[in-house]
């Protein structure tokens, strides 16, 4: 299941960039999310540790630290090789999708229009 | 331990013991960390995320289960929603019937006894007793047959019950998933019951005259029969499940009595 072709998640994509840095833990992750996404990510707890389960499965979150404070187990994540690929290759894809539209954003009107009148001229 | 905690701890529940045992302590720590100074209460978001977290990881533990146990635990969910059903349709019943139907009557009785007797194997068969699972559900069968109750559901649940106690090689895996079924069906079985107009039956006091235990009534002959077809004709949103286990799919309409 680690090579997927779809489109990851805004929170999946985003809980991997908190990572890019070097391994957090839960709290910090949740943090760093908020920050990275302008606020737009705001993952529950709940959410949180779903995701890095099913992201740990996946090989692209691995398990690096474990320290105890206020009595409390608390664990570090990082990235694993797998899930740094996923990323850029992700990162790489909205990029594609974004110079798409931005491309033809900056180039003016009577651009597209002539290129568009021979495919029309031909059908 | 702070009422804050108290409170997550007992959302997290929702999540299987094994996975407690590994991560509640973890979950617990950031969840403390994200909340508010003061905040006594688990924020609506953040208990709808550890609920569906903990079916999510409940459903993870069940897939990782072999397919014969997978097939045992959905024959188990089957059973547990048509028992949800039927209760509600009973309930309906007694409550359509009205305070003036005295109980048991003969055929809530005979439903009754079979009812306990499927819920008995039902039970027999989670807690692997295949001796006391396999002569109850014999005898429940045979009451339903005998007292001709048996109607598509239940023999198909019966027959469910039966594979599960011929096949049984080993334990169930131990999830409360099925019995969730029951009060889901339940409530789904009285949404059903308002929708087929059982309440403007009440209100037109209708029940009154369809009761079989009101012995001035004019619609109650001798005949059983006859009773039932005289319930049948005096309301058309009668409930046509009568005292029997056929559920919602009925292929009879027998009324309150045979």
């Amino acid at each position: 299941m680690s090579g997927r072709n779809v489109a990851m998640r805004e929170p999946t994509y985003f809980v991997l960039a908190s990572l890019i840095d070097g391994p957090l833990h839960g709290y910090a992750i949740i943090k760093r999310t908020g920050e990275l996404s302008g606020g737009r990510v705001r993952l529950a707890t709940g959410t949180l540790y779903t995701a890095l389960d099913r992201l740990t499965a996946e090989g692209y979150v691995t398990q690096v630290g474990e320290e105890v404070v206020n009595g409390r187990t608390r664990r570090s994540y990082a990235l694993t090789g797998t899930g740094t690929a996923a990323l850029q290759a992700e990162a790489q894809r909205m990029a594609a999708a974004a110079r798409v539209v931005m491309e033809s954003a900056v180039s003016p009107p009577g651009a597209r229009a002539r290129r568009q009148r021979p495919r029309e001229a031909t059908a | 331990m702070s009422p804050l905690e108290h409170r997550y701890r007992r959302l997290m529940r929702a999540y299987p013991k094994q996975y407690r045992s590994a991560r509640a302590d973890e979950m617990l720590g950031t969840l403390l960390d994200t909340a508010a100074p003061g905040q006594r209460h688990p924020t609506a978001r953040e208990s709808a995320a550890l609920i569906l977290g903990g079916i999510r990881a409940r459903s993870a533990t069940n897939a990782n289960m072999p397919a014969p146990a997978s097939f045992r635990l959905a024959a188990m969910l089957a059973c547990s929603t048509y028992v949800g059903i039927w209760t509600a349709m009973q309930t309906r019943q007694l409550i359509a019937v009205g305070p003036d139907a005295p109980w048991p009557h003969a055929t809530t009785t005979r439903a009754a006894i079979t009812w306990v007797a499927l819920v008995g194997a039902t039970i027999a068969v989670w807690f692997v007793r295949r001796e006391i699972a396999v002569p109850v559900l014999v005898g429940a069968l045979t009451a339903a047959l005998f007292w001709n109750l048996a109607g598509p559901p239940l023999t198909v649940c019966m027959l469910l019950l039966a594979l599960l106690t011929a096949a049984r090689t080993e334990q169930l895996p131990k999830a409360w998933l099925w019995w969730s079924c029951v009060p889901v069906a339940f409530i789904a079985g009285l949404r059903a019951g308002d929708s087929a107009g059982l309440h403007r039956v009440r209100r037109s006091g209708a029940w009154r005259r369809l009761s079989p235990h009101r012995q001035d009534s004019p619609y109650l002959p001798r005949d059983q029969r006859g009773g039932s077809a005289a319930a049948a004709g005096a309301d058309r949103t009668a409930p046509s499940q009568g005292g029997d286990l056929t559920g919602p799919v009925s292929r009879r309409r027998p009324g309150w009595r045979r």
